[in-house]
């Protein structure tokens, strides 16, 4: 889900219902939130949405995300970093890490 | 309403019993494939109900929404009751059940339930991020937010940020700042 800019590198590895998004697409603050849900309505006027910030994600050379992992907005993953299935990935993963886990957090262990 | 949908493609009615409040999109009578609801589901004004969304409903469940409600491809899945407050943004893939245990929608009659699970309530102006399940019997507050991937079987207090597994509270949207999420 691309409000601005996704970047994937080359060699990646995608697995089944993998997620990334770069917004969070709603605004938190409750009235906020509040007239963004009536303007996304059918009948709602979309120039009354709260304005959609974005920060970009990087997925680097030789990723593997494994299946109905989720990437959130403005994280860097490493170069071949590795995303157990169905973590939620909130902050960077640095280069050759292993995560798993919501929020997804370092493995031990090494080889998976 | 009843009768079908003039878009609809799906060769089927609506039921009965469902009520689709006035200047509601409901993309398909697809949307009750699995249902058997002897209770109903009514749906307010002015909701949005999109592609991929399925109201699975035995014969005991029960679903109503408010107003200026979004389902983006989300699941309802019912042997008790969901009630689910205006200005509702429930995401893609979410799944709300009632019931811990749903029973595969050609179970046979009397098995259609295999017990377990309770009210879910969701309040005014709550933001349910994808992927997340909602397991009753559970209350979510009024304001409360609810980040990607959750899994929620304790009840939210109002305008709460819920994140993670296990899901735990990681701060309050009465004071975000920046209106901006980090869900």
């Amino acid at each position: 889900m691309c409000h601005e800019h996704i970047r994937v590198g080359r060699r990646v590895l995608l697995g089944f219902d993998v997620m990334i998004a770069d917004s969070s697409f709603h605004p938190l603050e409750p009235e906020a939130r509040r007239q963004d849900a009536r303007a996304i309505t059918p009948t709602g006027d979309r120039r009354d949405r709260a304005p959609l910030t974005a920060d970009p994600v990087v997925i680097s050379d030789d990723v593997r995300l494994g299946a109905r992992a989720i990437v959130l907005k403005g994280v860097t993953i490493g170069a071949s970093a590795t995303v157990l299935p169905g973590a939620v990935v909130t902050r960077d993963v640095p280069p050759g890490t292993t995560v798993g886990g919501n929020p997804a957090t370092p493995v031990s262990g090494g080889d998976r | 309403m009843t009768g079908g949908l003039q878009h609809d493609w799906f060769p089927r009615p609506l039921p009965d019993n469902v009520e689709l409040g006035a200047d509601s999109w409901l993309y398909s009578s697809y949307a009750f494939l699995h249902y058997r609801s002897e209770r109903g589901v009514r749906i307010g004004r002015s909701n949005g109900v999109y592609d991929g969304t399925m109201f699975v409903l035995g014969p005991s469940g029960r679903l109503v929404t408010g107003d200026f409600c979004t389902f983006n491809g989300s699941v309802v899945s019912s042997d008790h009751e969901v009630v689910i407050g205006s200005h509702a943004m429930i995401g893609y893939r979410v799944l709300i059940a009632d019931t811990p245990f749903t029973a595969p929608p050609g179970a046979p009659v009397g098995q259609e339930t295999h017990g377990g699970g309770g009210d879910v309530v969701i309040g005014d102006n709550v933001w349910i991020n994808n992927l997340t399940v909602v397991v009753g019997p559970v209350t979510i507050g009024d304001d409360a937010v609810i980040g990607t991937g959750t899994v929620v079987d304790q009840p939210v207090p109002p305008g709460a940020i819920v994140a993670g597994q296990p899901a735990r509270i990681v701060g309050s949207v009465y004071e975000a700042e920046d209106g901006a999420g980090d869900a």
